[in-house]
C-alpha cells in the first residue's frame, strides 16, 4: 500500500457525505408514512441542488439558497402530491416520471452553472469545547451546519411521528386511511402536506451538496444518491433513527472508498466508487431477509397503505 | 370529553331523519327514509343486504350528504359536515368491520379522534380515562395494548369505548354480532341494555331476527331503500314473521324461512342410501395438519379431521382463527408445513392447485372477488379459470372459444346466473351471481370433495337460499363438504356436523342441534375453553 488511511479523516468523512442521503431518507419516511411512495426523490435533489445553488450565485447569501432548495422540493412533490393523492395516478409511475423531470431542470437550468464554485455555502464550523474532544470532536464537531442540523432533525422527527397528535395522524393515514378519514382526519390534506414536507428536506438534501459538502455545481451532481435513500428507507423500517445508521453506512463507505483512493490502493477507480451502493444495497437485502425469517414471509414496517390510492368509498 | 355533555332525557327524539333521499349513480340507495330513535331505546334498522341500511348509517355518520331530506338531534335541525362534525355532534358508528389501525395501542386509536390538546398527547391519561370507562360501562378493555393484538370481541369493544370516550350519546351499531362467540353476544347485549337504561340512544343493525326481537324495542324496516315499516317490538309471538315479510316483501314460503330462521331445520337429514363410494372410508382425510399463520393465532396447529362422502360437515368458528389457513393449504394455495391430506387415499399434501383439483377437489373461496375470480376478466374467461388447460377447451397454446362459450351458456341456464352481457368483468356482477359463477365453474366436474368458506356471506335471501340448495345437491350426490363458516346458524341449517376451531386447533366435534346446552358447550369451545370428558363425542 501507498499510503495510510487516517481513521478519524474517514470517519468525519462518513458523517459529511451521509448527510445528503439522511435528509433524502428522512424525507421520504415522513411521505411514505403518509401513505404515498414518492421515487422522484433523485429528481428533487438535483432541483433542490440546483435552484439553492442558483439563488446562492445570485442573491449571495447562502441561507437564501437554503430556503430556496426547500421551496423547489416542495414544489416538485407538490406535482406528485397531486397525481398521487387527487387524481390517483399509478404513484411508482408518477415517481418515476418526477425523476426524469427534475434531473431534466436540473441540468437545463444548471448548464451555465457547471463548474462554478458556490458563492457562498455553508463553512465547517468548530464548536468551541466539543471540536476539541479527542476522536468524537473532529469527527461529529467539526462539520457544516448541514450536518448540525441534521442531528437536531432526527431525535424531532422521531418524536414528532411516536410522541405527538400530528405525528400519529400522520401513521394513521399512512396505515388505514379509511380509519383515520372516519375519525374525522382529511386523508388527501395529510397526504399533500407530508409529501411536500418530505419533498422539502429532499431538495435541502440536494443543496447539503452543492452549498455543503461538495460546493460547486455539476451535471448529475448527486450520482444516484436519490435511489439510494428510496433504498434505505425500507432499510431504516420508516424510522428516523434507523435512517441515521443507514445514511451513515452509505457515508462510511464513500469516505473509505476514497481514502482508499488517495492511499492509492491498486484497485479500478470506477470499481471502488461502485462500492458504496453496492454494499448498501446488499444491507438492505439482507435486512428483509432476516425480517423474512422472524415473520415466516417478505413482512416489513411499510405503512399498509403504502402507495395505494384513497378514495372515500362511493357506495354503501 | 369524559363525561356526557348532557345526559338526554329518557324517551326524547335523540335521532330524527326526515325523509332522507340518498342517489348513487344508477340506484336510489335512500329513497325518503324516515328513521327516529329515541334517547334510551334500542332501535333496530333491518333490511336484507342492499336495502340501504349502509348508507343510511354513512349519512349519520357524516361520510355521505343526503340529497334530500333533513336530519335533526335532539330536536335541532343539523347539518353533518363529515365524520369529524358528526363525531362532535354525539354520534358513534360501529362499523362491522372496525376503523381501527392495527399496529396502534387502543389509547392512540381513541387519541386519533380527538382535537385537544393540538400537539402532544397524553397516553397515559388517555389509557387511565378508557379504563375507568370501560369498567363503568362493563366493556373492558387493555387500553394501552396494540389492537392487533386483541380479540375480535375486544376490539369491538375499544369501538364502543372509543364513541363514549368521545361523547357520543348517539350510538349505531353495525352487524355486532357477526362476529362474536355466543358468550361474547350476550356480554355486549348486556352493556346495551345498560347504556340505553342510562339514557343512551342505541341503532342495532343486524339480519338476525332472533336477536333483534329479544334485544330491540322498536324495529325500522327497510327494503329496496324505503322504509317500509317502524315496529313496535313487545315480545309477542309472530313479531319475527312480520318483520320476515316487511323485509322480504312477500310471505315468508318455507325456503326463506328457512333462511331467516323462522322454521326450525328438519331434525333428520335425508341421507343418500346408495353412493357409489364406500362411505366408511372419508373423502376427505386430514392428518396432523400444520400451516404456518398469516395473523396472530391463525396458525393451523395438528388438526385432524375426516369428511365422509355425502356427508357436510361444518367448521365454526371466529374468524381468524386459522380457517382461512386450513382451506387455503387443502387448495394447495399454501403452503403445509406439517401433516398429510389424503383424497379418497391419494395423497395431495403440497401438491400444485391444479393438481388438486384435477384430483377432485374444488374451492370456493370466501374472498369471491379477490381469490375466487379475477375481477377485471369476463365470465367467459373466470368461468374458464380452472379448466382452460383440458383439451375441450384448447389446442395446443390455442383456446377453443366455441366450447367454453357454450359450456359458460349451459351453466348459466343451469344456474339462472342472471347476467346481461357474459363479456362483462367479473366485478360487475353482483354477489349473489358471482357466487353461482364460481359454484357453476367448481362443481362443473363432479367434485369429490368440496370446501366452500362463507357461502352465502353478504348474499340477499333468494341468493342464499339458492346457494344452500345448490351445496346440500353436491353433497346428495356424494361430494364429501367441508364448509367453513361464522355463522352458526347457517352451520345449524346444513350441516350433519359441527367442528370447533379455535387458535388453530379443533377444539370438538358437535352434532347441529339448536338446544340451549349444545349452543352453550359451542359457545365456550369457540371462546376457547375445553368441555368436559363425557360431553364431547
Amino acid at each position: 500500500m501507498a499510503g495510510e488511511i487516517d481513521v478519524v479523516q474517514t470517519l468525519a468523512t462518513t458523517v459529511a457525505a451521509g448527510t445528503p442521503v439522511l435528509y433524502a431518507t428522512l424525507g421520504e419516511i415522513l411521505t411514505e408514512r403518509s401513505g404515498v411512495l414518492n421515487l422522484g426523490l433523485e429528481g428533487m435533489m438535483l432541483v433542490g441542488g440546483m435552484a439553492g445553488f442558483a439563488a446562492t450565485a445570485v442573491t449571495g447569501n447562502v441561507f437564501i439558497g437554503v430556503l430556496v432548495s426547500l421551496a423547489a422540493g416542495a414544489a416538485l412533490a407538490l406535482i406528485h402530491a397531486f397525481f398521487a393523492c387527487s387524481i390517483g395516478v399509478n404513484q411508482v409511475v408518477s415517481g418515476l416520471s418526477l425523476t426524469l423531470v427534475g434531473t431534466g431542470i436540473a441540468a437545463y437550468f444548471g448548464r451555465s452553472l457547471v463548474g462554478q464554485p458556490a458563492a457562498d455555502s455553508f463553512q465547517t464550523i468548530k464548536i468551541p469545547v466539543l471540536s476539541d474532544l479527542p476522536v468524537v470532536g473532529p469527527i461529529l464537531f467539526s462539520q457544516n451546519l448541514f450536518v448540525y442540523f441534521s442531528f437536531l432533525l432526527v431525535p424531532a422527527l422521531y418524536f414528532f411521528i411516536y410522541r405527538t397528535r400530528p405525528g400519529l395522524n400522520l401513521r394513521a393515514v399512512g396505515e388505514n386511511p379509511a380509519t383515520a378519514d372516519a375519525q374525522g382526519i382529511s386523508v388527501v390534506g395529510t397526504r399533500y402536506l407530508y409529501t411536500m414536507l418530505g419533498g422539502a428536506l429532499v431538495g435541502m438534501g440536494g443543496a447539503s451538496i452543492s452549498l455543503g459538502s461538495n460546493p460547486n455545481w455539476q451535471e448529475n451532481i448527486t450520482a444516484g444518491r436519490g435511489w439510494i435513500a428510496v433504498g434505505l428507507v425500507i432499510f431504516a423500517l420508516w424510522n428516523p433513527w434507523r435512517a441515521l445508521v443507514g445514511a451513515y453506512l452509505f457515508g462510511g463507505l464513500e469516505a473509505l472508498q476514497f481514502s482508499l483512493q488517495v492511499a492509492g490502493v491498486p484497485i479500478s477507480s470506477y470499481f471502488l466508487r461502485m462500492l458504496p451502493y453496492l454494499l448498501t444495497i446488499a444491507a438492505l437485502v439482507f435486512t428483509q431477509w432476516r425480517l423474512k425469517d422472524q415473520a415466516g414471509r417478505a413482512s416489513s414496517a411499510a405503512p399498509s397503505g403504502l402507495g395505494l390510492f384513497y378514495l372515500r368509498r362511493e357506495r354503501g | 370529553m369524559l363525561a356526557l355533555t348532557q345526559t338526554p332525557v329518557l324517551g326524547t327524539p335523540a335521532v330524527q331523519l326526515k325523509n332522507i333521499t340518498k342517489r348513487f349513480p344508477g340506484i336510489v340507495a335512500n329513497d325518503q327514509v324516515n328513521f327516529e330513535v329515541k334517547a334510551g331505546e334500542i332501535h333496530a334498522l333491518l333490511g336484507e343486504n342492499g336495502a340501504g341500511k349502509s348508507t343510511l348509517l354513512n349519512i349519520l355518520a357524516g361520510f355521505y350528504r343526503p340529497d334530500e331530506g333533513e336530519i335533526l338531534l335532539r330536536d335541532e335541525k343539523t347539518v353533518l359536515r363529515g365524520p369529524a362534525d358528526a363525531i362532535k355532534k354525539g354520534v358513534g358508528v360501529v362499523y362491522q368491520h372496525f376503523k381501527l389501525v392495527h399496529n396502534q395501542t387502543v389509547a392512540e386509536n381513541v387519541a386519533l379522534a380527538m382535537r385537544h390538546p393540538r400537539f402532544f398527547l397524553n397516553l397515559k391519561k388517555i389509557e387511565q380515562d378508557l379504563n375507568e370507562l370501560g369498567e363503568r360501562h362493563n366493556l373492558t378493555v387493555r387500553a394501552g395494548a396494540n389492537v392487533g393484538s386483541l380479540s375480535v370481541g375486544e376490539q369491538q369493544r375499544a369501538e364502543i369505548l372509543r364513541a363514549l370516550y368521545l361523547g357520543a350519546t348517539i350510538l349505531a351499531l353495525d352487524e355486532p354480532t357477526a362476529n362474536l362467540t355466543p358468550k361474547e353476544t350476550e356480554g355486549l347485549f348486556t352493556a346495551v341494555r345498560n347504556l340505553a337504561s342510562q339514557g343512551f340512544a342505541i341503532i342495532f343493525v343486524s339480519h338476525k331476527l332472533e336477536e333483534v326481537v329479544s334485544l330491540a324495542s322498536r324495529a325500522t324496516i327497510l327494503r329496496a331503500g324505503k322504509a317500509v315499516a317502524t315496529l313496535d317490538l313487545k315480545g309477542q309471538s309472530g313479531e319475527k314473521e312480520q318483520i320476515a315479510r316487511l323485509m322480504i316483501g312477500r310471505e315468508a314460503d318455507i325456503q326463506s324461512g328457512l333462511e331467516l330462521g323462522l322454521v326450525e331445520p328438519p331434525a333428520e337429514k335425508p341421507h343418500p342410501e346408495n353412493l357409489s363410494v364406500n362411505p366408511h372410508r372419508a373423502a376427505l382425510e386430514v392428518r396432523d395438519l400444520s400451516v404456518k399463520g398469516e395473523v396472530l393465532n391463525s396458525t393451523v396447529k395438528s388438526i385432524s379431521l375426516d369428511v365422509h362422502p355425502g356427508e357436510m360437515v361444518g367448521l365454526v368458528g371466529v374468524a381468524g382463527n386459522g380457517q382461512r389457513e386450513l382451506a387455503e393449504a387443502l387448495a394447495g394455495l399454501r403452503r403445509i408445513d406439517g401433516g398429510t391430506v389424503l383424497l379418497n387415499g391419494a395423497n395431495l399434501t403440497n401438491k400444485p392447485a391444479r393438481q388438486i383439483h384435477k384430483m377432485g377437489l374444488a374451492f370456493v373461496p370466501e374472498d369471491r372477488l379477490g381469490v375466487g375470480s379475477a375481477a377485471g376478466l369476463n365470465l367467459e374467461d373466470n368461468f374458464l379459470l380452472r379448466d382452460y388447460w383440458r383439451p375441450e377447451y384448447s389446442a395446443g397454446p390455442f383456446l377453443r372459444r366455441k366450447p367454453a362459450r357454450q359450456a359458460l351458456g349451459e351453466a348459466i341456464d343451469q344456474y339462472s346466473i342472471a347476467v346481461g352481457d357474459p363479456y362483462a368483468p367479473a366485478r360487475l356482477l353482483s354477489g349473489g351471481n358471482l357466487q353461482k359463477l364460481l359454484l357453476a365453474r367448481e362443481l362443473h366436474n363432479q367434485p369429490k370433495v368440496l370446501i366452500v368458506a362463507n357461502p352465502t356471506r353478504g348474499l340477499d335471501i333468494n341468493a342464499s337460499a339458492y346457494v344452500h340448495n345448490k351445496l346440500r345437491q353436491a353433497r346428495d350426490q356424494g361430494a364429501a363438504v367441508l364448509l367453513i363458516l361464522e355463522d352458526l346458524d347457517e352451520a345449524f341449517l346444513l350441516c350433519d356436523q359441527l367442528l370447533v376451531i379455535y387458535e388453530g386447533r379443533l377444539m370438538g366435534k358437535l352434532p347441529p342441534t339448536r338446544t340451549a346446552a349444545n349452543l352453550e358447550n359451542i359457545g365456550l369451545l369457540m371462546a376457547g375453553s375445553s368441555l368436559s370428558a363425557g360431553e364431547t363425542h
